[in-house]
């Protein structure tokens, strides 16, 4: 933020990347993406590249964390180092612990813990490509892998940056923008009942810019939803699809051997 | 035992909450008692010890000759940190940072930063070299609302910096300058419960809470916001929240200008 | 047939109790993807962890001994136990039972009762939603998979589902099929016939008492 830059940011009324101030850059979201994890989504975002991935709902580990009344959400955000210009270092560093914890609580919103008494569901957002406005793009992707996990949830949230760049309001701030403009908004909405579970801003902007940019931010609600949407429901076709196609959808498991000793003494021979 | 008790405050504050009381009586966009008192530490080129109620936080500004950052080679640099010590409360644990001091602090140092208040650029002493201003926040007692004790120790501290004279390549601290603030950020925090939204929390009004959030302004200017806790806020309050910081910033104003 | 429907999608003008869903301003929402036939008035997550209820049958391994009895890991976030009581057989680590949810205590404990153990087989995990679908109703479908492949089928309500015979294979098949198609409607025809069961065969079985039908009855 607040970086210094000769060059403009909007040049005849266009952004650097040819955009106008309320265009998004391009989105796209697979859903079910992962084996293991009981939830994934693949989320680009401009050159964002995002994987959010769900555990859960699971034991609770270590112990003391676990609540009795509810499941306790918990939530890492983390930026690969390959994923800047700049090699960074591995781990979580005082920037991705915070975004960490706002992207939790902006799920604690959402999800119904109380069906899961003392259980963990774990989400994982890794940030594979970082080009300006990770977190928002991770909490959308973070939203599809929680409705593909299945966990119970009052809505699947989004989220969009908006910001100020050469004093204009602006939305999706991408990665110049987020580092040489005068203002970064990062915001999270239900789109069920429209209200604000994320919000953080760094800057300067008047009440006048704010309330502007606020309804910039809504105006896109509906727009990144039916994308969240319309990957669960690509998932869904695509596990549905008939056997011959998808080969087989369930985990098969052999039972540890048994001796055969106990082949005939445990249960009455009866045949059908 | 202290947590019992805890629980059973919960209740009663949520109960007058909703009557449109507080506990100690104050209204909804009230601040707590704030006493605040600067250059208590000598040994510190800028400092502050404030409380609002029974939080009390205590700031110091320390000057070091640093290389500046690549990206700003004309400027001093500015690093806030925080620290939330196991005597302020008995949650507060040895270790390394919770995400609760490290939130504390970026959000000080946004609410600064963004305020460009620090003029850094005077900040330069000789090629390569700049004062880099040191803003250590030291969270003492915790009885709620600890955003705005920490800004307000802040910005005190910052406002009554004295900066040492750098000469021949040495640092001699008792030959100092006043360096004033460009503007001072004040900060307002809120809290909702249910769908009340009260001002300046107290401890048992924060952990009762859905939901809270802090607003950094200037003159006619935001700053920063920071909103915490899963609860959630309409636009309308979101915007009136924002009034009301501006309301607020008068009263916090005329605290801090006549320290 | 119905709609697929995702989180925060209305469903109904009125409030109704399922776990799936959630009620507001007296309306009820989706909490998970699903299938929603308004019609019937059926709603179909398409996964979901299992939520323990008193008297399901369940499938599970025994992973440890504890002074108490047993471990059972029901592959769920809560953990199944056996009370060593009144039980008349010892169990090792890795035997697989089938056992019926006696008791959920309140810190969420599934204590379980009436085990028996299952020897040989394979064991397959699907979806715990899917569950009563690959039953049917009075067990036809699960009496259409025995039939159409002559293997030993043992379904736990937890989503873990014994197969044990040698056309397994084909049972595993059949058994994805349906999870895979679970939504749809003529299902129960379209596997008989994919399994080759007619329906006088079936139709013998359905009529038998029901204690010969049950999972119990299969051994």
């Amino acid at each position: 933020m607040g970086g210094h830059s000769d060059t403009p940011l909007i040049v005849n009324g266009k952004r650097i990347d040819g955009r106008e101030l309320d265009e998004l850059r391009p989105i796209t979201i697979e859903a079910g993406v992962l084996n293991r994890a009981n939830g994934s989504a693949y989320l680009t975002w401009g050159n964002n590249k995002v994987i959010a991935a769900v555990y859960g709902p699971r034991e609770v580990f270590p112990k003391h964390q676990t609540d009795p009344y509810k499941a306790v959400v918990r939530c890492r955000y983390l930026m690969a180092p390959f994923s800047t210009e700049d090699h960074g270092r591995s781990g979580p560093n005082r920037r991705s612990r915070e975004i960490s914890k706002v992207m939790r609580e902006a799920f604690e919103n959402v999800i119904i813990a109380e069906i899961y008494p003392k259980t963990a569901i774990d989400i994982y957002v890794d940030i594979i490509e970082a080009q300006g406005s990770t977190r928002v793009a991770g909490l959308t992707a973070a939203a599809v892998a929680l409705a593909n996990a299945g966990i119970p949830m009052r809505d699947i949230p989004i989220a969009v940056s908006v910001g100020k760049i050469d004093n204009k309001i602006a939305v999706d701030m991408m990665k110049e923008e987020d580092n040489f403009g005068q203002a970064d908004m990062p915001v999270a909405i239900n789109p069920t009942n429209k209200e604000i579970i994320l919000l953080q801003m760094d800057g300067k902007m008047t009440r006048e810019e704010f309330s502007h940019a606020l309804d910039l931010v809504y105006s896109k609600v509906e727009e990144i939803h039916n994308l969240q949407k319309e990957a669960l429901k690509q998932y869904f076709k695509k596990s549905s699809a008939s056997m011959e196609e998808n080969g087989s959808s369930v985990r098969v498991e052999k039972p540890i051997e048994q001796a055969t000793e106990n082949f005939t003494k445990e249960i009455p021979a009866e045949q059908q | 035992m202290v947590m019992v008790i805890d629980e059973l405050k919960k209740a009663a504050v949520k109960d007058l909450i909703k009557t449109g009381k507080r506990m100690d009586g104050r209204s909804f966009d009230k601040y707590r008692d704030i006493v605040i008192k600067t250059n208590v530490i000598s040994a510190a080129e800028g400092s502050a010890d404030v409380t609002i109620g029974k939080s009390r936080v205590i700031a110091g500004v320390k000057l070091e000759i640093v290389e500046p950052f690549s990206d700003r080679p004309n400027e001093g640099t500015l690093t806030v940190g925080a620290d939330l010590l196991p005597t302020a409360h008995e949650t507060f644990e040895e270790g390394p940072p919770s995400p609760e001091s490290i939130e504390l602090a970026r959000v000080v140092d946004r609410g600064i930063r963004a305020a460009e208040c620090i003029d850094l650029k005077s900040l330069v002493v000789a090629e390569d070299k700049v004062w880099g201003v040191y803003v250590d926040i030291y969270v003492i007692d915790h009885d709620g609302n600890l955003i705005d004790t920490a800004m307000i120790a802040a910005t005190a501290a910052l406002n009554s910096m004295r900066v040492p004279t750098y000469r021949d390549e040495k640092v001699i601290r008792n030959e100092t300058k006043p360096m004033k603030l460009t503007v001072i950020p004040t900060a307002s925090t809120f809290v909702k419960i249910g769908d009340k939204i009260i001002l300046d929390p107290s401890y048992a009004e924060e952990i009762v809470a859905d939901a809270r959030i802090t607003y950094s302004v200037g003159d006619n200017m935001l700053y920063a916001i920071q909103k915490a806790g899963s609860g959630s806020f309409t636009r309308d309050e979101v915007m009136s929240m924002l009034d009301r910081s501006f309301e607020q910033r008068k009263y916090l104003l005329s605290l801090l200008e006549k320290v | 047939m119905g709609k697929l429907v995702a989180p925060g999608d209305l469903l109904l003008d009125r409030p109704i109790r399922n776990p799936y869903t959630y009620v507001r301003e007296g309306k009820t929402f989706a909490a998970v993807v699903g299938m929603f036939d308004e019609q019937q008035g059926k709603f179909m997550p398409i996964k979901a962890s299992y939520l323990p209820s008193l008297r399901d049958s369940v499938i599970g391994i025994i992973e440890d001994e504890k002074v108490i009895g047993y471990g059972v890991n029901l592959f769920s976030p809560y953990h199944g136990l056996l009370s060593s009581k009144m039980l008349r057989t010892t169990f090792n680590v890795g035997d697989i039972i089938l056992a019926e949810v006696s008791e959920i205590s309140e810190v969420k404990d599934i204590w379980l009762s009436r085990p028996i153990k299952l020897i040989g087989g394979d064991i397959i995990d699907v979806s715990p939603t899917k569950i009563s679908r690959i039953i049917g109703k009075h067990s036809s479908m699960l009496n259409i998979l025995r039939l159409g492949t002559g293997c030993d089928i043992v379904v736990g309500k937890n989503g873990l589902i014994w197969i044990k015979g040698d056309n397994s294979a084909k049972a595993i098949d059949a058994i994805s099929k349906i999870e895979k198609e679970a939504h749809t409607s003529g299902l129960t025809d379209r596997i008989m016939n994919y399994l080759g069961v007619s329906q006088e065969a079936l139709d013998k079985i359905q009529t038998m008492p029901p204690r010969e039908q049950t999972q119990r009855s299969v051994f």
